[in-house]
């Protein structure tokens, strides 16, 4: 056991594309942690999706063995959190494991939105800040600027700020110094009952779900009994061990420690980040402070292309539940999409994350609706309704008042971009809280804004009207009662759910005839003409008219050019296939994402 | 198995070939006519066995005239000797290449039907399609062949050509009307995907689709306005002047085709000769680029699929469950086709839209059971 006077945690906080999985990596080489052989590029990203996307979207750790210019050996437990806005209180516990944090700045590109709110966060958290000035051989790096706006933005508290590139390993030795030096060994207290933080937890299909810990207080060791103190789990200890970066049985962890704990519990909903493990036989009084329940932000449904696929999309969700305490659904049926799931996510990203991971590993062929927020409705008869899907809002005439989540938004843009961010901010129903300028030309814009607002493509639209600068990060901020109404659509006068939404009182007749116009450009023509009607209750607020197809011929058919008609023929069915039948007609995939694409205007 | 009554025999000889033909042809060496000539008579002989008495013959290209009188008879005489009484005789010809005394050859060789290529009157038309000559020769032609006693001629124009508008269309089949053929088939241009006619036209062919169901309307409309019936898809004839051998085709019948790049089809068997004239000659006329055997699904999906051209339709029994009872219900319910003494056949509404009709009437029809099929 090693003394936890030479232990030291740590967590690394950077924007996206800032370099801390090279930095991570730079860290396991020099230390001998993984031999260079071994290394593959971001060493601590395992899914292939993060590889792919260059994120992090579960946490992950490693002990690193370092021998300091005092002479004497530290262990040093690198915790590597995720980087994005839809999984912030998974970085909040990932950093409530540590007592320090690098935060890794892109020396070309600055501070970013997300940078600050992470470090935010961990100074919230308590965490000693160590800030770490990468990339410093690029060409546009220009550390100085920078540094200053790091000095502007932290104040002294920040010390001395390091310059590396964790490319070419220049000042990465450095950083390991700080570690030791400007971070604060863990303080448990190794006789009270054994408490450990659980940061992340996965399911492995052999293992079942493996722990990721922080231990407080007390140790583990195999065959103890334990409880997860906020679920209430009980379990019996099969292994416990530490990761380097591959995990590696050892026989107790202690204190100040950090690794993992194997129960053989199947799903990750019964050991959840956040949750107290403790000792079953001698509990601790008290479990460690900010557990809570991961709570859905964006909704949308999921239905398979192939009605036959919907057992299979059931299991690949029961799997995936397995390793996603986050992700929630429920069985829907749409009158126009047939079977499906009403999914539940933290976030956008998170969405994609599941939507991805559904096709590519699962190999399922998916129509995904458009995604909107959870609606808290009053209804006339003094009851409240909780709506997670648009087509399922009552009635207006039984409606009193609708509310909708807001969202506090931070956006950090060059000081030309201003006007832009604002009027962006303003089109989306947005209330200007308050502006400060970071630097004298990084200014700090705070908006309270509707999810969904922001749900469909908010961060695209500030990425191309700023040119790339502006990053944003936003944290949710309660219910507000607002003018809204759904906005239904028919075709050829039915009604297609999956096409309804929410809408704004003061939008939804743009919108209801954006609508009604995008969806003629998407459906193509039919035998029929077909009405598309955009409706409000009863009122039809808009309505355009797809002719009917006048000339769909082939001209010549004589000897060899039927074996080609037999194949166009199968061709043209092939494309009926992809298409959904709703009443009379045939609508494209495409078609139920006019929404999203009108949604934004 | 029963004989084979149809036959066709492709000549792929051309004076240059026109920017958007998709035949095969070869502008050239028609110094090989004589070579492939016999060896056509070859690939005849070896497949005597598989004819019975020929009701129609027909001479297709290419242009089949351009092989001259003597090699034209040459080749008609033995072709003739299998042929019934009364059988349908066609070739196609270029206006350009029908001269009185070809004229006289083709009649005395027992030609009695002759279908001549226009396309369009239009010169600026006609150089858009890359076609050889003008129309001026198309009126002799006509006078020439009648003269000689054949009375059964048809013209060949397009639409939706390059540069054509609604007035051009409007002086094609007003001049082709005045020629008073038995017969008009009137295509609308299709254009291979790929090819440099595509290329070359872009712009303009998008265009000419988006006119394509006025043009095509008008078409129908003004041959019916002038006594044509509209027998067929893109086909045009006085009532009793239909085109007897095409017919077989859109009603399933087997037919066998002679000549490099020929396709025949006898019962569930379908093949094409190689498109290599120089090969055909030196006896490779039993080379075949490809060859599928159908299943039974597909030989009644084509019966539908070829049968519902006709305005005349297909009998139910023929279709063999291919169709799809409940879209039968609702296209005939919507007016694109109808049901009648045990045939099934495609309203005026219907013809305009038939691809789609055609796939919801097949939609549950599956294109298996394909037996062996690719390069020989």
């Amino acid at each position: 056991m090693t003394a936890q006077s030479r232990i030291r945690n740590f967590s690394i906080i950077a924007h996206i594309d800032h370099g801390k999985s090279t930095l991570a990596d730079r860290m396991l080489e020099i230390t001998n942690t993984v031999s260079g052989r071994d290394i593959t590029d971001q060493m601590l990203d395992m899914m292939d999706l993060e590889r792919e996307r260059g994120i992090t979207i579960k946490a992950q750790a490693a002990r690193v063995l370092y021998k300091s210019s005092d002479g004497k050996e530290y262990m040093l437990h690198l915790i590597d959190t995720p980087g994005h806005v839809d999984f912030s209180y998974e970085v909040s516990r990932s950093l409530a494991a540590c007592e320090g944090a690098l935060l890794v700045i892109d020396a070309a590109q600055g501070v970013q939105a997300q940078t600050l709110a992470n470090a935010y966060l961990a100074l919230d958290n308590n965490l000693e800040i160590v800030p770490v000035l990468n990339k410093i051989d690029l060409p546009a790096a220009d550390p100085d600027r920078v540094a200053a706006e790091v000095k502007d933005l932290f104040g002294a508290g920040a010390g001395e700020i390091l310059r590396v590139s964790a490319k070419t390993g220049e000042g990465v030795g450095d950083v390991l110094e700080a570690i030791v030096h400007r971070i604060s060994p863990p303080g448990g207290d190794l006789q009270a009952p054994p408490r450990a933080l659980i940061f992340d937890s996965v399911y492995d299909q052999y293992r079942g779900v493996i722990a990721f810990v922080r231990v407080v207080d007390g140790s583990f060791q195999k065959g103890e009994q334990i409880i997860a103190m906020a679920m209430g789990t009980r379990a019996e200890i099969e292994e416990v061990g530490f990761f380097s970066p591959n995990m590696l049985p050892t026989t107790a962890l202690s204190a100040g420690e950090v690794g993992y704990i194997i129960t053989g519990i199947k799903t990750v909903g019964d050991l959840r980040v956040g949750d107290t493990l403790t000792d079953a036989g001698r509990p601790a009084q008290q479990a460690l402070p900010g557990y809570r329940e991961a709570k859905s932000m964006v909704f949308c449904g999921l239905f398979p292309i192939e009605g036959d696929d919907y057992p299979a999309l059931r299991e690949a969700l029961d799997k995936l539940k397995l390793n996603d305490a986050s992700l929630n659904y429920v069985p829907e049926t749409s009158r126009a999409l047939g079977f499906g799931f009403r999914c539940g996510f933290l976030g956008l990203l998170h969405m994609d994350i599941v939507r991805e991971r559904l096709q590519r590993e699962y190999g399922l062929d998916l129509l995904a609706t458009t995604p909107n927020v959870e609606y808290q409705v009053g209804l006339s008869s003094g009851e409240e309704a909780v709506v997670h899907n648009p087509a399922e809002m009552p009635d207006p005439a039984r409606i009193v008042w609708i509310k909708e989540p807001y969202v506090k938004v931070s956006v950090l843009v060059p000081g030309e971009f201003v006007g832009a961010v604002m009027e962006l901010c303003q089109e989306r129903r947005g209330e200007f809280d308050d502006m400060q300028y970071l630097s004298s030309n990084r200014v700090q814009l705070h908006y309270k804004i509707p999810l969904a607002e922001i749900v469909l493509d908010f961060f695209d639209q500030l990425k191309s009207r700023t040119k790339g600068y502006a990053s944003m990060d936003y944290e949710t901020s309660g219910y507000r009662e607002s003018k809204l109404v759904k906005l239904d659509v028919l075709i050829a006068g039915e009604p297609v759910d999956a096409l309804s939404l929410i809408s704004h009182q003061s939008k939804a007749y743009a919108q209801g005839k954006a609508l009604v116009q995008q969806l003629k450009e998407e459906i193509p023509r039919q035998l029929f003409e077909v009405a598309i009607q955009a409706a409000i209750g009863k009122k039809i607020i808009a309505r355009e008219t797809i002719p009917a197809k006048r000339k769909d011929v082939l001209a010549k058919c004589y000897g060899g050019d039927i074996t080609r008609k037999r194949k166009l023929l199968e061709k043209q069915k092939a494309g009926k296939k992809r298409m959904k039948q709703v009443g009379k007609v045939e609508i494209p995939q495409q078609a139920f994402l006019a929404v999203l694409n009108i949604a934004k205007k | 198995m029963a004989k084979v009554t149809h036959l066709y025999v492709h000549l792929p000889f051309c004076q240059r070939r026109c920017h958007y033909c998709d035949f095969y042809s070869t502008a050239g060496p028609l110094a090989l006519a004589p070579a492939y000539t016999d060896a056509l008579l070859g690939e005849f002989e070896a497949a005597a066995l598989l004819f019975g008495s020929l009701k129609t013959v027909y001479l297709g290209g290419g242009t089949p005239t351009l092989l001259g009188e003597a090699l034209l008879v040459k080749m008609l005489t033995p072709l003739l000797e299998k042929s019934a009484a009364g059988a349908e005789v066609t070739v196609e010809a270029n206006p350009g290449t029908v001269t009185p005394r070809l004229a006289a050859s083709l009649a005395a060789a027992r030609v009695n039907r002759v279908s001549l290529g226009v396309q369009s009157f239009n010169a600026r038309l006609r150089a858009n399609l890359g076609r050889a000559g003008s129309a001026a020769p198309v009126a002799g032609a006509i006078a020439a062949l009648r003269e000689a006693g054949i009375k059964n001629l048809g013209l060949d124009l397009i639409f939706g050509i390059p540069g054509q508008s609604f007035s051009d269309l409007e002086e094609d089949l007003h001049r082709a009307l005045a020629l008073k053929p038995k017969h008009l088939s009137c295509y609308e241009l299709s254009v291979r995907d790929g090819s440099a006619f595509q290329r070359r036209w872009q712009k303009e062919l998008k265009q000419q689709s988006a006119h394509a169901p006025l043009y095509y309307e008008t078409v129908v409309d003004v041959l019916e306005g002038a006594g044509y019936q509209w027998y067929e898809t893109s086909n045009f004839a006085l009532p009793g002047w239909e085109c007897r051998h095409n017919l077989a085709y859109w009603l399933g019948a087997d037919y066998l085709g002679l000549g490099a790049g020929a396709w025949s089809t006898v019962g569930l068997k379908r093949w094409r000769n190689r498109e290599d004239l120089g090969a055909y000659i030196d006896g490779g006329h039993g080379e075949q680029r490809f060859r599928e055997t159908l299943s039974p699904a597909q030989k009644a999906a084509e019966r539908v699929i070829l049968g519902l051209r006709l305005q005349e339709g297909i009998p139910f029994a023929g279709c063999g469950g291919a169709i799809d009872d409940l879209q039968l219900n609702l296209l005939q319910r919507n007016g694109f086709l109808e049901t009648d003494d045990g045939k099934i056949y495609l309203t005026r509404a219907g013809q305009f839209v038939a691809n789609e009709v055609l796939a919801r009437l097949l939609q549950n029809w599956e294109e298996h059971g394909a037996g062996g099929q690719g390069a020989a």
